[in-house]
């Protein structure tokens, strides 16, 4: 399955690198190496990308320029650009969770204006997804 | 949509300002994990719980309310039940909007 994958997707590249390492690696350690590569650029490159696992990846977080973004503006203390970025790109729990999950790892001290922002947004939030797993038996 | 679903629907709005509701438990325990994992202190935990509750109790009084106006048209005989239903959730709502509005609400 793996083999079949990288004959389908990798193919014309991986016919170079294997000219460049020697017959030893062009397998195992060319299919290996090369998926790696792969596998960093449809995270990145979610609009360019070919594969629709990349899609998926990039759906479910918050892209790494929008939390570059946020980082920045709480780290200039930008906290009214900041609580604006955190309610554009937050759309989900799960983004809004790793977003401030970041923003703990970088040591930002929210004031009290950001966090009444954050908890609002947070509100919205749950009640759009909460909601739906209530009543979805009963609708 | 029956009257059975109805009922669920009222159950998971019913006394939503009580301690141990199923919408009060629900939403304090949402607000606290997120407040204590990000240690958000600042944020007023308990009027978060009364907007989440009060938010979701309005969102399924609306629901509940267009059923009942649908069984109403085929069932004039629940007519005086619709409405007693329909006065208790008006009370609670109002009561929910009063503990937001409240300087100091608490769940």
């Amino acid at each position: 399955m793996a083999k079949d994958i990288s004959r389908t997707t990798i193919q014309p590249t991986q016919t170079s690198l294997s000219e460049e390492s020697g017959i030893k690696a062009k397998a195992k350690g060319k299919f290996r190496t090369k998926e790696a590569q792969f596998a960093d650029s449809r995270v990145y490159h979610h609009k360019s990308a070919k594969s629709t696992e990349g899609q998926r990846l990039s759906n479910r977080q918050v892209t790494p320029h929008n939390l570059d973004i946020i980082v920045q503006l709480a780290e200039r203390s930008e906290w009214s650009g900041l609580s604006s970025a955190i309610q554009q790109h937050c759309d989900s729990l799960v983004k809004l969770d790793q977003t401030l999950s970041l923003l703990e790892k970088h040591s930002i001290d929210l004031p009290e204006d950001a966090q009444h922002t954050i908890g609002n947004h947070f509100v919205k939030l749950y009640v759009l997804e909460k909601l739906p797993e209530l009543t979805k038996e009963l609708l | 949509m029956n009257l059975g679903k109805i009922d669920s629907l009222s159950l998971i709005i019913q006394q939503a300002d009580e301690h141990d509701s199923l919408l009060g438990v629900m939403s304090r325990v949402a607000v606290d994990t997120f407040i204590q994992k990000h240690s958000l202190t600042k944020i007023n935990r308990n009027q978060l719980v009364d907007k989440i509750t009060q938010n979701i109790h309005n969102q399924i009084a609306a629901l509940i309310y267009e059923q009942e106006e649908h069984i109403k048209k085929t069932n004039s005989t629940l007519e005086q039940e619709v409405n007693c239903s329909r006065n208790q959730r008006r009370i609670e709502q109002k009561y929910l909007q009063e503990r937001i509005k409240s300087p100091e609400s608490s769940s």
